[in-house]
């Protein structure tokens, strides 16, 4: 059985590894985006590019700190920091997004990154969460940037719909199929502890 | 304490809803005038989960 304490400590390494994993992604995105203001091909001022790296550095920075702080602390703080992260993600995005071109962004693919990592981390649940946020905020960033055909847009969310749902169910399997397994394996162990115990010191019967 | 009973008449209107609910989930994607109607796609999307859920557990006589 997974104890109160493994489960936090398991939930403190998954946000530890997406904490990596954003420093890794925001370097190569932001990297693209100065190249591409560069060279012309997105119009994203260089106040927004500077801001945005200064922000997720900061919150980065900022979600390392509560991790590390927060290590022994209830597993509550730990439950709504994975929303937290998630939403703060989303945000970001939707603001280069919103600089970028908006519906014709060539970031709009990173709110997939940010889907599947989560979902896949955290099954169902948290993969409905990043569709509803990422509906919210990607209706922020039509409405401040509209596009000329609304069905295609309203098909991409509805895309982006599926894509969430299937991944929270694959998700879902995944983490049954590692439940049963982790129940056989608990079920071998008490077994051999048994046949120890009859078998005498040496464990042999 | 008895258990309670979804009865076929629950499940029929909730087949009805769930119709409806993807009937509207396409007329907005096709006729949308402005992108706050899409902020209905979370209740349309899952609510006519929900719904067939529903159905397929009474199906399946979970309930």
């Amino acid at each position: 059985m997974v104890t109160w304490s493994q489960g936090a400590e398991d939930e403190r390494r998954t946000e530890q590894s997406k904490v990596t994993i954003r420093w890794i992604v925001v370097t190569i995105a932001l990297a693209a985006v100065a190249y591409m203001r560069r060279t012309g091909t997105v119009d994203t001022p260089w106040t927004v590019i500077i801001g945005l790296t200064v922000v997720i550095a900061a919150l980065n920075l900022g979600f390392s700190f509560v991790l590390r702080r927060g290590a022994g602390s209830p597993r509550g703080v730990l439950r709504w920091l994975r929303y937290l992260t998630t939403g703060s993600d989303l945000a970001m995005i939707s603001v280069l997004v919103g600089y970028s071109g908006g519906s014709a962004s060539p970031f709009y693919y990173v709110y997939f990154i940010v889907l599947v990592s989560n979902a896949v981390r955290y099954g169902m649940a948290m993969a409905i969460f990043v569709a509803l946020a990422y509906n919210v905020a990607y209706v922020g960033v039509l409405l401040a940037r509209p596009a000329t055909d609304l069905t295609i847009e309203g098909a991409k969310i509805l895309a982006f719909w599926g894509v969430a749902l299937y991944a929270g169910y694959l998700a879902a399997r995944f983490q049954r199929q590692a439940r049963i397994l982790q129940a056989y394996e608990e079920t071998i162990l008490s077994l051999r502890a048994r046949l120890g115990e009859r078998g005498g010191p040496g464990g042999s019967v | 304490m008895q258990a309670r009973r979804l009865g076929s008449r629950t499940v029929g209107w909730g087949l009805v809803a769930a119709a409806v609910f993807v009937i509207a989930l396409v007329l907005v994607t096709w006729k949308a005038t402005s992108p706050l109607l899409f902020l209905l796609y979370p209740v349309l999307v899952l609510g006519v989960l929900a719904l067939l859920a529903m159905a397929v557990l009474w199906a399946l006589k979970h309930f």
